[in-house]
């Protein structure tokens, strides 16, 4: 994390020619489970015939330290799985790290009594819409060599912010999938 | 999708593509979809606010505090005490350090501007890199903090000073703050008054 751009300057500077870095805004004031950050990981699918699915079934991936911004230990700000895993307290508030939809509805409820939330209205449809707009603009790079019967899994994460609004994160080509197998086991 | 993964030539006996679930929703296609006959694409309007929640739009709880106040400071109230106090402090340091500044800022500027006999440009660059950075911040400074910033912006261009207004890393930071969501009218006319008094407009001109 930076908090200037000297620094990114200088971070990028120090990096080795002929790569690419992207520097993406941090999400000030994120909306934390139970005092810690966490995003929310869902799957898409697209396949040869252009056709973009959305799999109902993501999770949330929580951190396993308590958020605060003056700390600059990265198990606070990161939640992916592949970083938590390593950290002391991984596992110790939720197996995994890793909850369902309905188990962050049920947050949101309590968190938020006077708002009648709509986890699809409000949520997901956010996300399917980054979806599209991020499918659109690469869609042309997808499947170059124009292969029939072929479709790609992409890993979305996306954030929620204290006013609720859906911010995506990154988009991934390739990632473990025990972890979900997990949850749908339970 | 189980079109994609089932063998055409030897189909299984039983066919899983009737009466089992499908979990996965078909959100865009151009045609051809098994799915659906037409094309589909389920993004909502791009008018529709990023603010799932209007209550929860700080364009709604700044200037109808009263009105959508009870839904949002039980929120805020909830959220708050999630939030470890140190995020708490350490925002507040932030907006505090800001208003501190700003209020020096404008008056340093002010007596700078008016009051010396020569303008030194440093100083005057100075104080311009941090209003500037102030306001690339705008949503965590109070109205009367914008307001101060705005009017720094105002005395810098039309002072004898101006000439470091054509500063591309300055220019690169105005255009931000005009292409930024949901930008405050005031900063708006700020900028602009900005870019029109720079050297760099008049260049144009001429």
């Amino acid at each position: 994390m930076f908090r200037n751009w000297d620094d990114i300057l200088n971070a990028i500077g120090s990096k080795p020619s002929e790569t690419y870095w992207v520097v993406q805004k941090y999400i000030e004031r994120p909306l934390l489970y139970l005092g810690r950050k966490f995003d929310i990981r869902v799957w898409v699918l697209i396949t040869n015939k252009r056709e973009v699915f959305f799999y109902k079934h993501g999770y949330i991936r929580t951190s396993s330290d308590t958020y605060d911004t003056k700390n600059k230990n990265n198990y606070v700000h990161l939640t992916n799985n592949c970083l938590q895993k390593f950290g002391d307290n991984y596992g110790k508030h939720e197996e995994g790290n890793t909850l369902s939809f309905n188990s962050l509805l049920e947050f949101l409820k309590q968190t938020f009594p006077n708002l009648q939330i709509d986890f699809e209205k409000h949520v997901v449809s956010k996300m399917k819409d980054f979806v599209i707009d991020s499918y659109l603009s690469w869609k042309k790079n997808l499947n170059p060599n124009k292969r029939k019967n072929v479709f790609e899994l992409f890993g979305y994460d996306f954030l929620l912010d204290e006013d609720l609004r859906t911010w995506l994160i990154e988009v991934i080509g390739y990632y473990p999938m025990q972890l979900y197998l997990n949850l749908k086991h339970q | 999708m189980l079109d994609i993964v089932l063998d055409p030539l030897f189909p299984p006996i039983n066919d899983v593509r009737n009466g089992r679930a499908n979990d996965f929703d078909l959100i865009y296609c151009e045609g051809g979809s098994v799915y659906s006959d037409k094309p589909l694409n389920v993004r909502s309007p791009f008018y529709v606010s990023r603010y799932p929640f209007p209550e929860l739009d700080p364009k709604n709880t700044g200037q109808e505090a009263n009105k959508g106040g009870v839904e949002y400071e039980a929120r805020m109230s909830k959220t708050n005490q999630l939030r470890s106090s140190s995020v708490e402090s350490n925002t507040d340091n932030r907006i505090a350090n800001y208003h501190c500044s700003l209020e020096i800022i404008f008056k340093n500027l002010y007596n700078h501007i008016n009051f010396r006999a020569e303008i030194n440009p440093e100083v005057v660059n100075s104080h311009l890199t941090k209003i500037l950075g102030a306001l690339k911040n705008w949503e965590l400074l109070s109205s009367k903090h914008i307001s101060l910033a705005c009017k720094s912006l105002h005395l810098i261009a039309n002072s004898a000073a101006n000439v470091i207004l054509s500063d591309q890393n300055h220019i690169l930071s105005i255009s931000k703050l005009l292409s930024s969501e949901n930008m405050k009218l005031e900063i708006q006319l700020a900028a602009v008054s900005y870019l029109s008094n720079s050297p760099i407009n008049r260049i144009f001109w001429l």
